[in-house]
């Protein structure tokens, strides 16, 4: 299972839980199957329990497939009817002589989901006469239900989503993965990045800041992110007659698309728009004077990124994108540049990423 | 204030078109500025790129705006003994005296900054390598004297012939060097200053000499007119602009390079007639020289007191002629002055509400250069133009061992000038941002840009 886990959500995770020992029954959209053996020539007492026990397991949900019994091995025969029906269980009833009059019936139910064959014996008496199709019914739905807890409905109940067919079963080492879309349904991130302007004329230091996402994706890879980045220590620019502490903080809603979602690498590239604020505060040697500004832009950014499921809902996600605003802000101390905001720029984001069970 | 930059193509890679339209639409934000005048102006530095000779009208029409000065000076050192990098330390101390004293109420401030930062061009090494042997003077044989009294000839700094010694090529004829009027008239530079020794000597040249463009009541220049307004006589030439020249001691301290450049602007203030006509209008009552209309006097100043004596009278302790006898009283009483003249006989000024004082006479000055006295005598020295006293100035008292003038002293030393003193009276003088009210009742001008009207 751990391969599964990194992959899939948690509500992925706790629908798959039992689906994968069954193996993966899910995907069929029809009722589960049993199939009820039926002898060459039953007697009345064995025809009328299978019909009894026909009716229950359809009234419990299931589609019943009544197959004629070879002769050959009823152990085989019970198998491979039940191979050959997709069938989740294959049931017979085989009644013989007993001694003082009396009979045995066996009741075999072959449980293809446990892999187990049951046979449970029912002795009729000849106190029995006249109830013993009841009796072997109920003796045999009993087992049934037991076998079969999984799927059987209450009576009354409406049929539930049939089990997947059987399959046959691969290796465990062989089977393919099932995971969750990487960021399908809602999720939250915590990252911190770095940003280094590319194209800035003034020396401007790569500066860091944590940032936190929140974002809705649909399982065939395509969601909606919105960022928010700041809170990071300002960056200080000196000059000769002051200085500027150069604070910044952006807010983008990108539109990201994730390819292989399931995948144990999910790559995804991203493109958005948001604001950026620019908060300035200056710091000048008289006879100059700092001020305190505030600047507003339009920000852009592109991006690409990998996603890599660690644990049941939450991913390591890195990414860089390219962000640039319209217009940058120039900050200048005493008419001298001295450093940039919003210029073209790069920042690397790393962080965790969960999604929402 | 946020302008938009115009596209520098040439400063951004080719091919980074979002780069560059990024670029072009830049804003600029001010982080640190010299903010605006009152009226919404820019602040300024003076000089500027196209502003920066002496007398030059940008000066005067922006007198107001301007919040720091970095006079251009050039360092002419004819003393042979001390290295160039001993010169340009020792000038530098002086700079930095000059720029402490012009802090506004620095004593009382300690947020007021330095009006005037000199901004040192060269260091011209005029000294002799090696001197000749058995030379008897400190200066150089290139320091130029009279052929006939072996004086210090100012006039030949401004000759053609000595010119080359500067090292400015003029940009007409390279193969000139620009003179001395010619680097004033540029603004290339706005003083020179000279270092030579043999200061007991004629060979020492004045300790500050001007030739001061002279101003109508409107501050407007009257073409042609100089007035000399120096501590000590500037050569009989003037160049188109203000020339101002200056001494750096190599053997006292800073506190005697401040004396006679205070002396200067008080002889700017004192001279008739009034070079700068407003600046008279406001500094003669700071600087004590209006004894007579004020305080109804026979003399206007404590220098024309002295100046009625021979032979030291008044100079120093063995004959002081002033007195504060009201300083002594308990409660405080009127301020009062009296004093002995010459010849015996006594004056009186009662009441003496004096201004500051002068480079040579302190609030408590008993004689020329008391530095030292100790007497706490009351002046406006702190209150000079703020009417914070029932529409008078209010009075402060001051002794050379008050907390900031020993602090002062203590910190630019005294050779004998009083370094605390002269520090605590360019302080007091209305600086920049002063909320002094001049005397036609306007907001008073900082006096710091008249140095280089």
């Amino acid at each position: 299972m751990a391969p599964l886990v990194v992959a899939v959500s948690l509500s992925s995770l706790v629908s798959l839980a039992p689906l994968a020992d069954k193996e993966v029954f899910a995907a069929d959209a029809s009722a589960p199957t049993v199939v009820l053996l039926r002898l060459p020539s039953p007697d009345e007492v064995t025809t009328e329990a299978m019909a009894r026990v026909n009716g229950e397991l359809k009234a419990a949900g299931f589609e019943v497939a009544v197959v004629p019994f070879r002769g050959d091995d009823a152990k085989k025969d019970l198998e491979s009817a039940a191979r050959e029906m997709n069938a989740i269980a294959a049931f017979a009833i085989f009644v013989r002589p007993f001694e003082e009059g009396a009979t045995v019936a066996e009741i075999w139910v072959s449980d293809r989901t446990r892999q187990k064959l049951v046979i449970q014996n029912a002795v009729l008496h000849e106190t029995d006469r006249g109830r013993g199709s009841e009796i072997l019914a109920v003796r045999a739905v009993e087992l049934l239900k037991a076998s079969l807890a999984d799927f059987w409905m209450p009576a009354s109940a409406p049929p539930v989503p049939p089990p997947a067919p059987p399959q046959p079963s691969p290796p465990a080492a062989e089977r393919p993965p099932t995971r969750a879309p990487f960021a399908g349904g809602l999720g939250a991130g915590l990252g911190i990045g770095v940003a280094a302007s590319c194209c800035s004329v003034a020396r401007t230091p790569p500066s860091w800041s944590p940032d936190a996402t929140a974002s809705y994706g649909w399982p065939h890879g395509l969601g909606l992110r919105a960022t928010f980045a700041g809170l990071g220590p300002d960056a200080t620019f000196s000059a000769t007659d002051g200085s500027a502490k150069v604070g910044e903080q952006f807010a983008i809603l990108e539109v990201v698309k994730a390819w292989w979602p399931t995948s144990a690498l999910v790559p995804f590239a991203a493109v958005g728009s948001g604001a950026q604020h620019v908060h300035v505060v200056g710091s000048g040697n008289a006879p100059y004077q700092g001020h305190t500004l505030d600047r507003w832009s339009v920000l852009t950014t592109i991006g690409v990124g990998i996603a890599i499921p660690l644990l049941s809902t939450v991913s390591l996600v890195a990414q860089a994108r390219g962000l640039a605003s319209w217009s940058p802000t120039v900050v200048d101390v005493a008419g001298v540049e001295v450093g940039r905001a919003g210029a073209p720029s790069v920042r690397v984001d790393a962080g965790l990423f969960g999604t929402v069970p | 204030m946020i302008p938009r930059r115009g596209c520098r193509r040439g400063s951004l890679a080719p091919g980074l078109l979002l780069a560059l339209t990024v670029h072009c639409g830049s804003r600029a934000v001010d982080a640190v500025d010299l903010g605006q005048s009152p009226d919404g102006g820019p602040l300024l530095i003076w000089p500027t790129p196209s502003h920066g000779a002496n007398s030059d009208p940008w000066l005067i029409a922006n007198h107001d705006d301007i919040v720091e000065m970095n006079p251009r000076v050039l360092v002419l050192d004819f003393y042979n003994h001390m290295d160039v990098a001993q010169a340009q330390q020792r000038v530098l101390e002086t700079v930095d005296a000059i720029a402490a004293s012009s802090r506004y109420h620095g004593y009382s401030d300690t947020g007021a900054f330095a009006f005037l930062n000199y901004s040192l061009v060269k260091v011209v090494d005029l000294t002799d390598h090696p001197p000749p042997p058995n030379s008897t003077f400190e200066s150089s044989t290139l320091l130029p004297v009279d052929v006939t009294t072996g004086a210090f000839d100012a006039s030949a700094l401004f000759s053609t012939s000595f010119a080359s010694h500067y090292g400015f090529p003029d940009p007409a004829d390279p193969s000139q060097s620009l003179t001395l009027c010619q680097l004033f008239e540029s603004g290339t530079i706005n003083e020179v200053w000279l270092m030579t020794g043999d200061e007991g000597t004629s060979r020492r040249p004045p300790l500050m000499a001007e030739s001061k463009q002279v101003y109508d009541a409107q501050n407007r220049p009257i073409p042609g007119m100089f007035a000399d307004t120096g501590y000590q006589p500037f050569p009989a030439l003037h160049c188109n602009v203000t020339a101002r020249m200056a001494y750096v001691s190599p053997v006292n301290g800073v506190d005697c390079d401040l004396v006679p450049r205070t002396a200067g602007i008080e002889n700017t203030a004192l001279a008739s007639p009034p070079p700068i006509p407003y600046f008279t209008d406001n500094a003669t009552d700071f600087f004590n020289g209006d004894f007579k209309s004020r305080d109804g006097a026979t003399f206007d100043s404590w220098t024309e007191l002295v100046g009625e004596g021979t032979n030291g009278w008044c100079t120093s302790d063995l004959a002081p002629c002033i007195s504060y006898p009201s300083e002594t009283a308990t409660p405080a009483s009127v301020p009062t002055a009296a004093g002995t003249f010459p010849d015996g006989s006594t004056w009186e000024m009662n009441p003496f509400r004096q201004g500051c004082g002068t480079a040579h006479f302190p609030p408590n000055s008993r004689f020329q250069w008391d530095y030292g006295n100790t007497q706490v005598v009351r002046s406006r020295c702190e209150h000079y133009g703020l009417h914070d006293a029932s529409g008078n100035d209010a009075l402060s008292p001051y002794s050379s061992d008050s907390t900031s003038v020993a602090a002062y002293t203590s910190q630019f030393g005294d050779d004998g000038c009083g370094g605390g003193w002269q520090i605590y009276l360019r302080q007091s003088m209305p600086g920049l941002h002063n909320p002094a009210q001049a005397a036609d009742g306007t907001p008073m001008k900082n006096w710091w840009p008249f140095l280089f009207y």
